[in-house]
């Protein structure tokens, strides 16, 4: 007998393996594992609500005696601000030195990043952003160009654009308003942006370049 | 029946069955390689390198059924074996090959030991913090817990891997004698992220609490993935609870009943160590004038049944204790200022084979050292031989 006269054997021995692996459960499932731990890892918050346990809103947590919440200290910035009225502030997020929300959903968010030079030129990222927004980088001319406010002391390029919002994931938003100004300091630059729908961030322009402009260098800094 | 074993026997033990699962090695390798364009690593390890069987789709039209690696390395373990090892000759000059075939088979026994039995993951800790437990890069869990008191706490878990094939659309209930609800998990996001419901250019979706899941692509690196669900908390007695749980929340959800308080949490899975490890500095160097690091180390205290031991973990010296070992991975945050406190991490794996390549290789390299010395020594004698 060859290994040809018994193909319908192995061949049933490989659907039979093939439907092995394709177990899966069913609508109701036990939970069959346990541990004992000393503390939890995230902290209960009792009254957080959706927005803030999804980081729109800042909530407070239940203290936790056991851990302290990893990179919850806080780092003493060269500079302060004021938020202007009706913004909230956010959970603090990677990359970010402050973020703030506003809108009756949290539509609209602004923040404040710092980059070294290795973040890129005034006019990289300002054009990085006109990427973002679906429209076509501008030269280093037409950078020049750009509006101009005093913050910190340095006159900072500010852009106004709408369109499209493309975000990191590739999920579009229509009609957005992006506001954005660049402060370039010696060492780094400071970026302030704010996007959401165009109406409800056309309505944050002035209350935005308010708070650009109430940047302000702390003693500390001077000394 | 005995025929039937018979011709079992000489097809798993054939060259040709050799030849065909090298060759399909060899394709999965290239196809593996080839969708890393479209997939990220985890992906493509699981769909080729982790499974019995896969549709490839040539051009992403054709369907193609394939083997999946898993089935194919079990298939050349026994054709190893039994070819290899069983029904080759053991006369003295097939010594080497024995050898070098028993080295092939361990080397495969390492493989699925380690796939099937080892975890790895991450640990994070600021100067000054220490744990015992570290988190997995992507799997997934549900941790639900009664968070009233002091602790310790009991946390009754579900495995990622029961729930995240439910998808977006799907449904599954879980349940425990101690807990006095059924938590009903109704579609399940692998990436996703929350939005407040009706943001500009969002598709109309299910909405809890003003928030709606976005479902994202898939990330390259699966690490990078967000997962979510909606989930109903249906207690025995009383009105369910709808929300919505997300991987990367900074709090639970939680939940008061019967005035206790409960805590859903959606996170990374984590793995207890037998041992705690806590960080007491954090050094780094960097090559100057650039932002490459030149040297980085953390200082750590390894702590077991109440005794200390000071341990210093860099990138090529990492901590090896019980199975476990810690690699120096990164550090942060990135752009630090002097005096700012920083964080080590710890990449973490416990392999139960992790030395067995070491050893399949020294046992290869014997095998092969008898066979070649063998042919050498037959091959000057017929030339002594030649020579008188």
């Amino acid at each position: 007998m060859t290994v040809r006269h018994n193909v319908p054997i192995l061949a049933a021995a490989a659907v039979a393996a093939f439907l092995a692996s394709c177990g899966g459960e069913g609508p109701v499932a036990q939970i069959s594992d346990t541990r004992t731990v000393e503390s939890l890892p995230k902290p209960a918050a009792p009254d957080a609500t959706s927005a803030q346990r999804f980081g729109f809103e800042q909530a407070t947590a239940r203290p936790s005696p056991a851990q302290g919440a990893p990179g919850a200290e806080t780092v003493e910035l060269p500079f302060t601000w004021t938020a202007p009225e009706g913004w909230q502030q956010a959970p603090e997020r990677p990359m970010r030195v402050v973020t703030f929300t506003t809108g009756p959903n949290h539509e609209a968010e602004c923040y404040i990043a710092i980059l070294g030079s290795t973040g890129g030129s005034v006019a990289a990222n300002i054009n990085r952003w006109r990427t973002q927004m679906g429209q076509e980088p501008l030269t280093g001319q037409e950078v020049a160009a750009l509006p101009v406010i005093d913050v910190l002391g340095q006159p900072s390029p500010w852009v106004e654009l709408r369109g499209t919002f493309t975000n990191q994931a590739g999920e579009p938003a229509e009609d957005t308003l992006m506001l954005g100004l660049v402060c370039p300091v010696e060492t780094f630059n400071i970026f302030v942006k704010m996007t959401g729908p165009a109406d409800l961030t056309g309505a944050q322009r002035d209350k935005f370049l308010a708070f650009c402009k109430s940047l302000t260098w702390s003693r500390s800094a001077n000394q | 029946m005995k025929a039937v074993l018979r011709t079992l026997y000489h097809f798993l033990s054939s060259y040709g069955l050799s030849c065909v699962l090298f060759l399909l090695l060899f394709v999965l390798t290239l196809l593996g390689t080839l969708e890393q364009i479209n997939l990220g690593i985890f992906d493509v390890q699981k769909k080729y390198f982790a499974s019995f069987f896969l549709i490839h789709e040539l051009f992403g039209v054709i369907p193609i059924p394939l083997p999946g690696a898993y089935l194919v390395m079990a298939l050349l373990a026994v054709n190893l074996t039994l070819g290899g090892i069983v029904r080759a000759r053991k006369r003295p000059a097939q010594w080497g090959i024995l050898i070098g075939h028993a080295g092939i088979l361990l080397l495969l026994a390492g493989a699925a030991v380690q796939y099937n039995y080892s975890v790895s993951g991450n640990l994070t800790l600021y100067e000054g913090e220490q744990s015992n437990e570290f988190e997995s890069y992507y799997e997934w869990e549900l941790a639900v817990a009664d968070a009233s008191g002091r602790g310790p706490y009991t946390e009754y878990l579900i495995p990622g891997s029961r729930f995240m094939d439910i998808g977006s659309g799907g449904t599954r209930t879980f349940n425990h004698a101690a807990l006095p609800f059924d938590i009903v998990l109704e579609g399940v996001y692998r990436n996703c992220i929350p939005r407040p419901a009706g943001q500009a250019g969002q598709a109309a979706g299910r909405r809890v609490d003003g928030f709606t899941l976005v479902g994202m692509t898939l990330e390259k690196q699966a690490e990078r993935n967000a997962a979510g669900a909606y989930v109903r908390i249906q207690p025995k007695n009383g009105e369910a609870i709808e929300a919505i749980l997300w991987g990367y929340s900074p709090f639970p959800l939680t939940v008061e009943l019967d005035g206790k308080l409960w805590t859903f949490d959606l996170r990374k899975k984590r793995f207890q160590m037998p041992f705690t490890v806590a960080l007491d500095t954090f050094t780094h160097e960097m090559h100057p004038g650039t932002q490459m690091p030149k040297k980085f180390e953390s200082g750590v205290r390894k702590i077991e049944n109440g005794i200390e031991q000071a341990v210093t973990i860099s990138m090529n010296a990492p901590l090896r204790h019980r199975g476990y070992t810690l690699y120096q991975a990164s550090w942060g945050p990135p752009d630090a200022k002097p005096g700012q406190r920083l964080f080590s991490v710890f990449a973490v794996v416990n392999n139960p084979a992790d030395q067995w390549p070491l050893y399949a290789t020294i046992v290869i390299t014997a095998g092969l050292a008898v066979h070649f010395v063998r042919k050498l020594v037959v091959y000057l004698r017929e030339q002594s031989k030649g020579g008188a």
